[in-house]
């Protein structure tokens, strides 16, 4: 094995708050606070670190996912691998060209037409002059903006303008690439056509440090994560387990999150008021989690406080990011329940499947009234649970959680004598 | 930052996927806390490294310059007029006031020819000592997002007033033709004066670019800096008017001997003296080196400034 691309020993980065230093690279405030320190023997500094005892290595053809919250120091670390800043403490070692998408358009001058942009850009960004010219009818091609290319680039929208400097920079081809939370670019269309690019990218061995808020997007392309929280390393490991404990804390820190069973007070004044949704495992145990490959049930308890005609309760399963899974009406089998119905309370449950699901983190939403018509209630993530894989066998070699949101253990059939054989 | 590449020979690496991915041999840098301490330590290798950076990046540098040189003119009604016309303008007001009004020695020559021969390089040294300094700051998007030798904004700012210089030049030989001046072989030397300028010019702006950004009252004491400079010099006023005793003193200014020079070089008034024009070369040897230092061991720290 070779050695690592990036090593990351003890880094630290600290910047001292402006307000105390009084404006420190100010001369004279500076010789003042001198000053006061010879004759106050005061050392104390205020002090904030964004960054400390980071250590880390990265392997050449790695993608690595760095998530966690704003200030978590996320992008002061990519400042310092890519040279921008200077770290206070610890060593950092770079073996290989470095490219940046930190931000868009970087370079660009207004007065400039497109044209002489993307030259002035691609030599900014570190490409030769004839590798530019080389490429540029495909940077010009991605970016969509044939027409304007000699205009100056005052007169270009923000979106074209953007879209220029994004082609610029996916035709960079530096060992390492640190990408700093930039797919929401331009439209639809050009958002797919990025995000593809950038996979591309990542799938042609290419080292790749990723910063993101869009945790899905790092769980697709990453081989590895770590979470950052207040300048220190707070996970780090399968992408899979360090979002989903990373999604779990974010979620706790909205609101305490109700695990395997959570219930609401009453509330005469509503016509219907959802009151208790709990999971329960095969055997009517409520469960905070539930091996994957088992059925579970959701219980809903509602009361309803005046007579109502035509309303449902609706559940939704969504996975703790909030794509929904699957969604179902307690009329859905029995148009019956659609009848008028007096005050009282009542609960209904339904069966999801074993095997239905993937292991993952999992949220019940409700919504209670008349189907389109009319809204009574609604709630999001009354009850969180999680779907666990501790039985199958391919859980016996593979650690990481498989990519995807339908959990089945499919059956593999081999034909290895005669590998061309026609199926069945 | 880049003091020893940690990879000695190319880095072959196969993942598992059998992607082959080869590290060029000598790219990449190692970073610490302590660099900048190293800075004076290793003085010598960090000023070959300075320019060895350059060198390395010179499509980019040629590419800040040809930028520089298109927006300066791109925009205006006049365009590259303006190179002509500024210098023209000069040339009549002060003539007025120096030469006219204040009856100024001018060792046997007319006064504009005088003026100009001295005007001209001094203008170049001033644009690109003002430019240089304002540099980083004014690239302050650029510098904080994107890494590239950061020396090259300051030396940018250095060799794009060769444009202006060039125009100047042409000035000049339509007045010596005026004038019928026909300049000996002292012309030879006007590189070497030239030079002198254009080193000390890196050297101040190199400095000033990067205290511009920890401090920004260096800012506001630039202008007043090259105003008196320009009064230390002998660009309105001939040599002669400081006493020959004092005259090794004087040449501590470098500009002395660049503009006398340029005057003897053109129009065979007195050269600068062995002496002046060896005090002179050691001080911009010392301003350029120590623009470098200054430059290298504040680099790091002044993006976060600015």
């Amino acid at each position: 094995m070779s050695q690592p691309i990036i090593t990351v020993e003890k880094l630290g980065k600290s910047y001292r708050l402006e307000a105390k230093r009084g404006g420190d690279h100010v001369l004279a405030s500076r010789l003042v606070g001198a000053m006061k320190r010879v004759f106050t023997q005061q050392r104390t500094r205020d002090t904030i670190w964004a960054l400390r005892d980071v250590s880390f290595e990265v392997n050449p053809g790695e993608a690595v996912g760095i998530v966690g919250a704003n200030g978590a120091g996320k992008s002061t670390l990519l400042k310092i691998i890519a040279r921008l800043t200077r770290p206070t403490a610890g060593r950092l070692a770079v073996r290989g060209r470095i490219g940046s998408m930190l931000d868009f358009g970087v370079g660009f001058h207004p007065e400039l037409t497109g044209r002489e942009n993307v030259l002035l850009s691609g030599v900014i960004l570190g490409m030769r002059r004839a590798e530019i010219r080389r490429k540029f009818d495909e940077i010009v091609g991605f970016s969509g903006i044939e027409r304007f290319l000699d205009e100056p680039v005052k007169h270009y929208s923000s979106g074209m303008r953007m879209r220029l400097a994004f082609s610029i920079m996916v035709t960079l081809e530096p060992e390492i690439l640190l990408i700093d939370e930039i797919m929401g670019v331009g439209d639809e269309s050009f958002r797919q056509r990025s995000t593809q690019r950038m996979k591309q990218l990542i799938e042609s061995g290419r080292t790749v440090l990723f910063v993101s808020h869009n945790q899905r997007a790092v769980a697709d392309l990453c081989n590895w994560t770590m979470q950052l929280e207040k300048g220190r390393i707070d996970r780090m490991g399968a992408t899979a387990k360090v979002v989903q404990e990373y999604i779990e804390q974010q979620v706790e820190l909205e609101r305490p999150m109700a695990k395997g069973h959570a219930e609401m007070a009453p509330n005469p004044s509503q016509a219907m008021v959802l009151r208790a949704v709990t999971i329960l495992d095969e055997h009517g145990h409520v469960a905070e989690q539930v091996e994957f490959s088992r059925p579970f049930r959701v219980r809903i308890g509602y009361d309803i406080n005046e007579p109502v005609t035509g309303v449902h309760v609706f559940c939704r399963v969504e996975t703790a990011d909030g794509l929904t899974v699957l969604g179902s009406g307690d009329a859905d089998c029995e148009p019956g329940r659609l009848a008028e119905r007096s005050p009282g309370g009542y609960t209904a449950e339904f069966e999801v499947p074993g095997g239905l699901l993937e292991a993952n983190l999992y949220r019940i939403s409700i919504s209670m009234g008349r189907p389109f018509r009319k809204l009574i209630e609604r709630q999001h993530g009354v009850v969180y649970f999680s779907l666990v894989d501790e039985s199958s066998v391919r859980r016996s070699w593979y650690e990481q959680k498989r990519p995807g949101i339908i959990g089945h253990e499919y059956v593999w059939r081999y034909h290895d004598a005669d590998p061309w054989a026609p199926a069945g | 930052m880049s003091e020893r590449s940690p990879s000695p020979g190319p880095t072959r690496t196969v993942d598992s996927t059998g992607v082959v991915s080869v590290v060029p041999a000598g790219v990449g840098y190692e970073v610490d806390a302590d660099r900048r301490r190293r800075v004076i330590s290793e003085s010598p290798a960090h000023v070959v490294r300075c320019f060895a950076e350059i060198w390395a990046a010179r499509e980019l540098l040629f590419m800040l310059v040809v930028r520089d040189i298109k927006v300066r003119y791109r925009a205006t009604t006049l365009g590259i007029l303006w190179a002509f016309i500024t210098p023209l303008l000069t040339i009549i007001i002060y003539s007025l006031f120096f030469g006219v009004l204040g009856r100024m020695g001018t060792e046997g020559v007319p006064y504009p020819v005088f003026l100009f021969a001295a005007l001209l390089i001094w203008g170049y040294f001033d644009s690109s000592v003002s430019r240089a300094s304002n540099a980083l700051i004014s690239s302050g998007a650029l510098v904080s997002r994107v890494y590239f030798p950061r020396q090259v904004l300051p030396v940018a700012n250095v060799i794009s007033p060769l444009v202006d210089l060039f125009f100047g030049l042409l000035i000049l030989l339509a007045m010596l033709l005026i004038y019928r001046i026909v300049p000996g072989t002292a012309i030879l030397l006007l590189p070497a004066y030239f030079l002198l300028a254009m080193a000390g010019a890196i050297g101040v702006g190199l400095a000033a670019s990067v205290l511009n950004g920890l401090y920004r009252d260096v800012r506001h004491f630039m202008p007043v800096l090259m105003r008196l400079w320009f009064f230390s010099s002998p660009i309105i006023y001939p040599v002669e008017l400081v006493p020959e005793a004092w005259r090794p003193l004087y040449a501590v200014n470098p500009m002395v001997t660049v503009c006398g020079g340029f005057r003897s070089a053109l129009l065979g008034t007195p050269p600068p003296t062995v002496v002046m024009i060896g005090i002179s070369t050691a001080v911009t040897a010392a301003l350029l080196v120590g623009g470098v230092l200054i430059f290298r061991s504040h680099e790091e720290t002044v993006t976060d400034f600015i």
